[in-house]
C-alpha cells in the first residue's frame, strides 16, 4: 500500500454523479444548448499563476479527496488519508523536511549529524520556538514524540523501528542524542513526515502544534479551519491569514467547487478530469510521480509460487498501454521495481517490455502451455487501478492467459483484517517514501506492513540490511543493485507505471511548487501558497 | 398505514372509554415495541457487517496489539449482548455514545457533538422543501381533479410526472448540469460552515430544495388529484349540486372537507420520504445533513453512531405515522366518534 502518505487518492465509489454528469452534458449538447461553448476550448495547462513576490493575507480554500469520519489531525493516524496528512503538515512541524528536489532542509532541527558508522545520530533543535498554547519547544517535546510513534497502533511506527528508544537522551535543553539499533546512513530521511506533538500529548481533538497554522476547528468529512501561526519560525511565513480544508469525496463535486471558485486550490485532480474537464483561469500543478502503481502476485501461493509464471506475466504487460490508457498518459513506464528517482535506485537494468513469446515459452515451461486462469482482485482505490485490471486482462489473453477480474469493495481492499495480505493476485500503489530503505522496509522485508508479495526470504532481509547499514555510497549502491537485482529479476511485484502528482489551482493563487513526493508540495506547500487580489 | 381500519376496529370494541384517547394510547405503544423491535434488527444488521469501526480508524496498522487496543477503547470487544445493553441503557438516558471519529483523533467525541448540528441542517433543508411540497402538489392536484380528463390534466400529470420518474440523483445531476455547468447561476456544492444556520447560506440550499421537489410534487399531486376525485364523485356532491350550490361552493364545503383525511396521510407519506431522499441529496450537493453524516458513519462502520441515527430517524418517522393517523380520526368524525362503519 504505501507509506507515511499513503492513501487512496480518490476511495471513490465509482462515482454515479460522473457518469451520469457526463451523459448529462450530452443531453444539453444533443438540444443544441450551451454544452457547446466547452468545444473550441482548450482545457487548461501547468502554465499561468501570479508572477511577483508573494503577498500576505487571503483565505486559502483548499478542496481535497475527503475521508470522511476517519479524517482527524491525529498523526497517529494520518497517513490512511491525504487530507489528514496535509492537515497535520498544517499545524505540526517533523525535524526536517526534504524539497522537491529531494534536498533535506531544518525545520525543528537547525542541523543533524552521526558518528562515523551512522549508528548515533545528534540533532540540534531550533531555539525559541513555541506550541501554539505559547509552551516553549525542547528536547523533551522530541523524546516523547519518538517514544509516542513506536507505540502499537501509530503509523509512524516504522521511523522509529530501528531506533534504541531506551538510550535516546537530551544532551541539553536543544540537544537529542537518538542511537540506532543498527546503522542507517539516510536515516533523517525517514524523519522528514514524522510531526514532532508536544509532550505528554494523547488527544488531538484540539491539536497543538508547533505548525505554520493554529487548528481552529474541524468537522471530520465536512471542512476544517486554521489560522495563521504570527509566531511561526520561519518568519514571514505563512502567507495566508486562514486556511481551510474541504473534504470532498466525490470527483466531480470537487471540480465543480473549483470551477464555482468555492474553492482556490483543488488536490487531486483524476487524469480524466486534468484532460477535458477543466476550462477557465486555473492551472494544474502537474510534477511525476514517486507513486506508483503495481499488480502483485504472492510469491507462496499457487501458481505464483513457481518464478516461471512470475515471469510471464510480467513479459504479458504493456507498460506503456498502461499509462497511456489507465492513466491517460499522466505518469511515466515502471521498471518491476519501486523507487524510481530514489538515491541507489537502479536505473540501469533495462526497461522489461512486453515479449508475448517469450512469455509462451515460460509458461509452457511451467507446465501451464494449454492455458492458465487467474482471479485478480481490483478495486476503485485510486484513479486507473480499475481500468488497469481490464487492459492486462486483455493483455494477457495473448498468451493464453484467462484473468477474471473481480472488484472488491474498497474499504476492505487495505484493511488487513479483511481482504489486505490475503489475497494471491491484486493490485496497490504505494507512495509517501523518501527512501529504499523505508520501502524495503515495509514492502519486503518479513513481518512488514505491506508484506503484499509474501516474500518472506531471510537472505532478502540480510541484503536489505546490510544494504541499509553501508555508510560508503559506492557500497551502498552496490548492494542496493543486489537487493533489486533479485526483485528485478524474481519479485512478485509488476510494477508498472509511476503516477503523476496532479493539482489544480486559481491563477490567483501563487508559491505552488510541482513536488514528485506529495500532492500539494506537501509538507511545506500550503506555508509557500500565497493569494494574490 | 391502514390507520382509518385499525382504528375503527379498536374503538369499536371500547365504546365507553374515550375512543381518542384510547386510541392515542393505542398507537403510542405500538410504536415503542415497533422502535424496540427496529433497535435489535438494526443492532444485529450493523454487527453482522464485516469489519469494525477500528480497523476503519487504524487502516493499514489493523493489526495486533494496536488493533486489539483500539477495539477495546472503543468497547466492540465485548459480546453483543452486553454492547446492546450498553447502548440501548445510554439511548434511553438520551446518551447516544461515542463516535469513531472521536477515537481516531486520540480522544472521546460524543455521537450526539457531531450530530446536533446536521440534524437542524436537515431539518431546515427538508422545511424548505416540505412547503413548497405541500402547496404545489395541492394545487396541482385539485385543480387536475377538477380538469380531470381535459388537457390542463394531462399537462399536468406529464410535466410533474417526468421529474418524479427520475431518482434523486438523476434529476440532481441534471439540475446541476443546467443550473451551474451551462447557465451557472448556482452553486454546485453546499458548503455551510459547521454551526451556522443554513437558512442565512439560502443560494446553497436551491439545488438540493428543487430535487426533492421535483421528484415529490408529481407522485404526491397524483395521490392528492385521486383522493380529490373520489371526494368529487361522492354522493354528497351531486347531493349539493342538484341542490344548485355554486361549484366552488361545493368544492370548498364538500369535496376538500372529504379529501382531507387521504391529504393528511400523503402530506405524512412526503414526511417520511423527506427522511431518506435527503441521504441522496444531500450526498450529491455535499450538503452536511444527518443523511450524510450517517452514510460517512456507515463508511468507518461507526456502528453506535449508525445505530443511534437510525433510531433518531424511525422514531421521527413513527412520530409522524401516529400524528397523521390521529389527525386523520379528528377530521374523519365517525372515526372520531368511534362509531361503526
Amino acid at each position: 500500500m504505501s507509506g507515511i502518505g499513503a492513501l487512496p487518492p480518490s476511495v471513490g465509489t465509482v462515482s454515479r454523479r460522473n457518469v451520469l454528469r457526463g451523459s448529462a452534458a450530452l443531453g444539453v449538447i444533443l438540444a443544441g444548448g450551451g454544452g457547446l461553448a466547452a468545444c473550441g476550448r482548450q482545457p487548461v495547462t501547468t502554465a499561468g499563476g501570479p508572477s511577483g513576490p508573494p503577498q500576505r493575507g487571503g483565505h486559502l480554500r483548499v478542496g481535497m479527496v475527503g475521508a470522511g469520519k476517519s479524517e482527524s489531525f491525529n498523526p497517529a493516524l494520518a497517513s490512511s488519508a491525504l487530507i489528514s496528512v496535509a492537515r497535520c503538515c498544517a499545524v505540526f512541524d517533523s525535524l526536517l523536511y526534504i524539497t522537491p528536489g529531494g534536498q533535506l532542509k531544518p525545520m525543528l532541527a537547525t542541523s543533524w549529524s552521526a558518528d562515523a558508522a551512522a549508528q548515533t545520530w545528534t540533532f540540534q533543535l531550533r531555539p525559541g520556538v513555541r506550541w501554539h498554547d505559547g509552551t516553549a519547544f525542547t528536547a523533551d517535546d522530541v523524546i516523547y514524540s519518538l517514544n509516542w510513534m513506536a507505540k502499537p497502533g501509530n503509523d509512524l511506527g516504522p521511523v522509529v523501528a530501528t531506533v534504541d528508544l531506551k538510550h535516546v537522551r537530551k544532551a541539553g535543553p536543544h540537544t537529542v542524542v537518538v542511537p540506532l539499533k543498527q546503522a542507517n546512513p539516510l536515516f533523517p530521511y525517514s524523519l522528514t513526515m514524522a510531526w514532532i506533538i508536544k509532550n505528554k500529548t494523547t488527544d488531538f481533538t484540539k491539536p497543538i502544534g508547533t505548525g505554520p497554522f493554529v487548528f481552529d476547528s474541524l468537522a471530520p468529512g465536512q471542512q476544517s479551519t486554521s489560522r495563521r501561526n504570527s509566531n511561526y519560525w520561519d518568519t514571514g511565513k505563512p502567507y495566508v491569514d486562514a486556511l481551510t480544508f474541504y473534504s470532498l469525496g466525490d470527483d466531480t463535486a470537487r471540480l465543480d467547487a473549483l470551477l464555482a471558485e468555492e474553492i482556490d486550490i483543488m488536490a487531486q485532480v483524476p487524469p480524466a478530469q486534468a484532460r477535458a474537464q477543466l476550462y477557465g483561469d486555473f492551472r494544474l500543478i502537474r510534477s511525476r510521480g514517486t507513486t506508483a502503481q503495481c499488480f502483485y502476485m504472492a510469491v507462496d501461493h499457487p501458481p505464483f509460487d513457481d518464478v516461471r509464471v512470475r515471469q510471464a506475466l510480467r513479459l504479458l504487460v504493456d507498460r506503456q498501454q498502461l499509462v497511456d490508457v489507465a492513466l491517460l498518459g499522466y505518469g511515466s513506464v515502471a521498471n518491476d521495481l519501486y523507487g524510481k528517482g530514489f538515491l541507489y535506485y537502479d536505473g540501469s537494468l533495462p526497461q522489461r517490455v512486453r515479449d508475448v513469446q517469450r512469455a509462451k515459452a515460460l509458461l509452457a515451461e511451467a507446465g501451464h502451455g494449454r492455458g492458465l486462469t487467474l482471479d485478480l482482485q481490483t478495486s476503485t482505490v485510486a484513479p486507473g487501478m480499475t481500468e488497469a485490471a481490464t487492459l492486462f486482462q486483455q493483455q494477457a489473453k495473448a498468451a493464453n492467459v484467462t484473468i477474471k477480474v473481480t472488484q472488491v469493495d474498497p474499504t476492505s481492499y487495505f484493511d488487513p483484517t479483511r481482504e489486505y495480505l490475503k489475497m494471491p493476485f491484486a493490485q496497490s500503489f504505494w507512495q509517501g517514501f523518501y527512501t529504499l530503505t523505508d520501502f524495503y522496509a515495509e514492502s519486503i522485508v518479513s513481518g512488514g506492513y505491506g508484506d503484499e508479495t509474501h516474500w518472506a526470504s531471510k537472505h532478502t532481509d540480510a541484503l536489505v540490511k546490510s544494504a541499509t547499514m553501508a555508510t560508503d555510497p559506492e557500497a551502498a549502491k552496490a548492494a542496493w543493485a543486489l537487493v533489486q537485482a533479485e526483485q528485478y529479476d524474481s519479485g512478485g511485484y509488476i510494477w508498472w507505471g509511476n503516477v503523476d502528482n496532479l493539482d489544480a489551482a486559481s491563477n490567483k493563487v501563487g508559491g505552488l511548487t510541482p513536488n514528485p513526493y506529495l500532492n500539494l508540495g506537501l509538507p511545506t506547500g500550503l506555508t509557500d501558497a500565497f493569494l494574490v487580489s | 398505514m391502514t390507520a382509518a381500519a385499525t382504528v375503527a376496529a379498536g374503538t369499536a370494541r371500547a365504546k365507553n372509554a374515550h375512543p381518542l384517547a384510547l386510541m392515542v394510547a393505542r398507537r403510542v405503544l405500538a410504536g415503542v415495541v415497533t422502535l424496540f423491535a427496529l433497535s435489535v434488527l438494526v443492532f444485529l444488521a450493523t454487527s453482522v457487517l464485516p469489519g469494525d469501526a477500528a480497523s476503519a480508524v487504524l487502516g493499514r496498522q489493523a493489526t495486533g496489539p494496536g488493533l486489539k487496543a483500539m477495539r477495546h477503547t472503543m468497547g466492540v470487544d465485548r459480546p453483543l449482548v452486553v454492547q446492546y445493553g450498553h447502548w440501548i441503557v445510554g439511548l434511553l438516558h438520551g446518551d447516544l455514545g461515542n463516535t469513531a471519529a472521536g477515537y481516531a483523533a486520540g480522544g472521546h467525541v460524543t455521537v450526539w457533538s457531531q450530530i446536533s448540528d446536521k440534524l437542524s441542517n436537515s431539518l431546515a433543508l427538508a422545511g424548505m422543501a416540505f412547503v413548497p411540497i405541500v402547496v404545489l402538489s395541492t394545487l396541482l392536484g385539485v385543480f387536475a381533479a377538477l380538469q380531470a380528463g381535459r388537457w390542463q390534466d394531462q399537462v399536468i400529470s406529464t410535466v410533474t410526472l417526468v421529474p418524479a420518474a427520475l431518482p434523486e440523483f438523476v434529476l440532481g445531476t441534471v439540475l446541476l448540469a443546467v443550473l451551474f455547468t451551462w447557465l451557472d447561476v448556482l452553486p454546485p456544492v453546499s458548503f455551510i460552515v459547521p454551526g451556522a444556520n443554513p437558512l442565512s447560506a439560502g443560494i446553497t440550499l436551491v439545488l438540493p430544495v428543487l430535487t426533492l421537489v421535483g421528484v415529490t410534487v408529481g407522485p404526491a399531486a397524483r395521490m392528492l388529484r385521486a383522493g380529490m376525485l373520489e371526494a368529487l364523485d361522492a354522493d354528497t356532491v351531486a347531493a349539493a349540486r342538484l341542490n344548485g350550490l355554486s361549484e366552488w361552493r361545493v368544492v370548498r364545503r364538500y369535496a376538500l372537507r372529504n379529501a382531507m383525511a387521504p391529504t393528511i396521510q400523503v402530506f405524512a407519506l412526503i414526511a417520511q420520504y423527506l427522511v431518506g431522499g435527503l441521504l441522496i441529496v444531500e450526498n450529491l450537493f455535499g450538503y452536511p445533513g444527518i443523511g450524510k453524516e450517517l452514510v460517512d458513519a456507515v463508511t468507518i462502520h461507526d456502528n453506535l453512531e449508525v445505530q443511534s441515527v437510525t433510531m433518531l430517524l424511525a422514531a421521527f418517522y413513527v412520530a409522524v405515522t401516529i400524528v397523521a393517523d390521529i389527525l386523520v380520526v379528528i377530521v374523519v368524525p365517525k372515526l372520531r366518534m368511534g362509531a361503526p362503519q
